[in-house]
């Protein structure tokens, strides 16, 4: 039914249909913010991404041409970007946030995302990977994607991303050993 | 079940919404994004940059708006400031937000009803907050668990008859640890006690406060900065058992 609603989501969404793009929006919305937050762990670039993500889908319609999964494709956009982000902030050094003057410190709380304290916890776990494990963890728990898939998203043999996923879930539970 | 079976079931579990202000934000680019795309293919760049500028500012609007309309969160003096119009919001406000997104404003129907008002409105106001006369008109001090915790000092400056309110801490009171969502939920419940109580006079021509449970609000007077200021104090438990008073004083007239 999923898939049979995704495959007329994007044909109506080619088609032009802004409510296509709303459903799209609707329904993964939230997928794709777990999974940005899973990657980043900051809410803030989470939002950007998430946003990057659907702005650049809603500009695509006209030369939108789709014939896998919807789902394993906007995940694969967030990742793109994640990646991007972060090679950004390896450059630059600091977060933008960071150079936000003294008066936003009057603001009000951050409301962006709403999530309960395990999802919390483990999402600064899975910050506490190497950038290549925790993608194919987030990926694969969060993002459904297969295995198969990732390597090829990451341009890596299969038994390698496989070695990631092994290694990367050994580790989360040393971190998490005792704290859930 | 393994434990690496248990890790996966965690990590699939984990949940991260969009909170209905995230939710307006994202909606309103793909708007945009939708509607620009269809007759021109591409969004400029300049479209991110304010979006950007957009999401720092917001929360400062909304620190405006919690203080009154036409009250700015803060001032850096001597910073000439190019306004943007962001949005009108359901109940006809005008949200400006400066080019940089320092600074942001939230202007009533009343006192600015088109964008253009607003802007023009938000850059008399800077002028006002940088020439103007300073007149300090309050403080808020919140103690938590019994300690004082942080002590806002709001000022206001008139120039030729306009006038606006900005506020800042003082750094040398309290550790100021009560902030984020438990501020937002100790000063929600402030409202909630001052929403429901009546004010009343006294035989000695004093006004008093009673809550809706029929209780006084405790009033005193303090020095605070070599100035006497008459507070009311209101005290309630967060939902974390965080006890919390806060007081808001005004200049004691001798």
């Amino acid at each position: 039914m999923r898939m049979i609603e995704d495959e007329l989501l994007k044909l109506r969404f080619k088609a032009g249909s802004r409510d296509a793009l709303q459903r799209i929006y609707e329904k993964y919305r939230d997928t794709l913010l777990t999974l940005a937050m899973a990657l980043l762990n900051d809410a803030a670039t989470a939002e950007d991404v998430v946003h990057d993500v659907f702005v650049s889908f809603a500009q695509s319609a006209i030369r939108f041409r789709l014939h896998g999964s919807l789902r394993a494709y906007l995940a694969t956009c967030v990742v793109n970007r994640v990646r991007d982000r972060m090679r950004a902030r390896k450059h630059q050094g600091t977060r933008l946030d960071a150079e936000m003057p003294l008066e936003s410190n009057l603001a009000p709380p951050d409301r962006r995302i709403l999530s309960d304290e395990p999802s919390r916890l483990v999402a600064r776990a899975l910050a506490r990977l190497p950038d290549e494990q925790r993608e194919v963890i987030a990926l694969h728990l969060n993002g459904q994607l297969r295995l198969r898939e990732i390597a090829r998203l990451q341009h890596v043999p299969l038994t390698t991303v496989r070695g990631r996923y092994r290694h990367g879930i050994d580790r989360l539970r040393s971190i998490l050993n005792g704290r859930l | 079940m393994k434990p690496a079976e248990k890790i996966e079931r965690l990590v699939k579990h984990i949940s991260f919404k969009a909170s209905p202000e995230m939710d307006e934000r994202l909606r309103a680019g793909i708007v945009r994004a939708g509607n620009l795309c269809q007759p021109m293919g591409l969004v400029p760049d300049r479209e991110n940059i304010r979006r950007r500028i957009m999401r720092i500012s917001m929360a400062k609007i909304a620190a405006a708006a919690l203080i009154g309309t036409g009250v700015v969160a803060a001032a850096a003096i001597g910073v000439k400031y190019k306004y943007h119009f962001l949005k009108e919001d359901e109940r006809g406000r005008q949200f400006v937000v400066s080019e940089d997104g320092r600074r942001g404003w939230v202007f009533s129907e009343k006192t600015a009803s088109t964008p253009d008002k607003a802007i023009e409105k938000a850059q008399e106001l800077d002028r006002v907050l940088q020439q103007g006369q300073k007149e300090w008109v309050g403080v808020r001090e919140i103690e938590v668990n019994g300690q004082l915790d942080s002590r806002w000092l709001a000022y206001r400056y008139t120039r030729d008859g306009q006038t606006t309110t900005q506020g800042e801490y003082d750094p040398n009171a309290g550790p100021r640890t009560l902030v984020g969502e438990r501020l937002d939920e100790a000063r929600s419940l402030w409202y909630k006690v001052l929403e429901g109580s009546a004010g009343v006079s006294t035989s000695d021509g004093h006004q008093r406060f009673i809550t809706a449970e029929g209780e006084e609000i405790p009033a005193y007077e303090r020095v605070v900065q070599g100035r006497t200021f008459s507070f009311d104090k209101i005290q309630f438990v967060l939902s974390d058992g965080t006890e919390v008073a806060w007081s808001m004083g005004v200049p004691k007239n001798d």
